[in-house]
């Protein structure tokens, strides 16, 4: 007797096609939780961390690097704790759309690389993060 | 992250709360957004200060509910126009629509409620159970109970993880595809392997 005949062969690929998939998954699953979590769990979390650690420098509810070309300027404004229309002053905007335009819009807008951009807005608020620190310390 | 999801984001940023409530909207009459980033994003935006939680949280439940009621309603109504085509017809004869609704009413914590905490299957359970003629009743307290009970999940852990949202949304979606996976594996097996298993082995005992 035959061990697979025709009727098994086409779910049994199926089955063996998932249980590799399924093998990938958890695979990618367990590497991306112990990158995630290694050692430092209670830093994933935002509250707990602000109630046990403290936020992180300047105050702003995420670091300066986390910053994204879909974020919007009032957004950043907003969390990073900074002056009504800073980046318009800072960056000459002009678009009428400011503060509700996205930084990754603004740069397709002006025709310009979004990376430049993004480099440029991380940098302003950086700059004012570090000198508002240092006018605390003092 | 992909450009559809920053699109998204962008626009909840630029129009808050309204924006909100019409991306999740659409995304529960079913077309494909990613719901869950969306979710997190939005309970993360409301750690931050920049939304506020309770809002945030109505304004999911509200348009989940909206959502599964309206196509809940839609199967119910165009059923007999689903099954008059051919090729429906033969998917869904009388016997299995009945199946379908003994099922839905057995095991309504297994199907109903745990299939909202999935959008794909959220949409499937929906269409089933409308096209299945489940009672509305008994439907709308397991799908609020569902739709309340997944939504508070989803926005307490973006509140919780803030702008580490994006990290614990890759690995959600991951933990969901592994179950998703499994659940298929397990349907293949009793479904088509186990049968043809057993009739092989009684047709060799004769």
């Amino acid at each position: 007797m035959r061990l697979i005949n025709k009727k098994h062969l086409l779910p049994l690929i199926i089955l063996v096609a998932m249980l590799g998939l399924l093998a990938y998954v958890l695979f990618t699953l367990i590497r991306d939780v112990g990158f995630y979590t290694r050692g430092k769990f209670l830093n994933l979390m935002h509250r707990p961390r602000e109630l046990f650690v403290g936020a992180p420098p300047g105050g702003a509810a995420m670091p300066v690097e986390a910053v994204a070309p879909w974020m919007t300027f009032d957004y950043l404004e907003k969390i990073f704790h900074l002056p009504q229309n800073f980046f318009k002053d800072k960056l000459a905007i002009a678009d009428p759309r400011y503060p509700h335009l996205s930084i990754q819009r603004y740069a397709s807008r002006k025709q310009i690389p979004t990376t430049d951009l993004l480099m440029e807005v991380r940098s302003a608020i950086r700059q004012t993060t570090v000198s508002s620190t240092t006018s605390t310390t003092r | 992250m992909t450009a559809l999801l920053g699109g998204l984001l962008s626009f909840i940023l630029s129009f808050k709360y309204s924006a909100l409530f019409v991306v999740l909207l659409i995304a529960a009459i079913g077309i494909p957004l990613p719901t869950v980033y969306i979710l997190l994003a939005a309970a993360a935006f409301s750690s931050q200060g920049y939304l506020n939680l309770y809002v945030v949280l109505a304004i999911s439940i509200v348009t989940s509910l909206l959502g599964d009621i309206g196509v809940f309603w839609l199967a119910r109504v165009v059923e007999q126009k689903i099954i008059s085509h051919a090729f429906f017809r033969r998917l869904l004869t009388p016997a299995r629509t009945a199946a379908i609704t003994a099922f839905l009413e057995r095991h309504p914590i297994l199907t109903i409620v745990a299939s909202r905490f999935v959008g794909v299957t959220t949409v499937a359970v929906n269409i089933l159970a409308g096209i299945g003629q489940f009672p509305f009743s008994r439907y709308l307290i397991w799908d609020v109970l569902g739709e309340v009970g997944s939504n508070v999940i989803y926005v307490s852990i973006g509140y919780l993880f803030g702008s580490n949202w994006i990290y614990v949304a890759q690995i959600f979606n991951k933990v969901w595809l592994a179950i998703l996976i499994v659940i298929a594996v397990v349907l293949l097996w009793n479904n088509v392997l186990k049968p043809i298993h057993r009739h092989r082995h009684n047709k060799a005992r004769g």
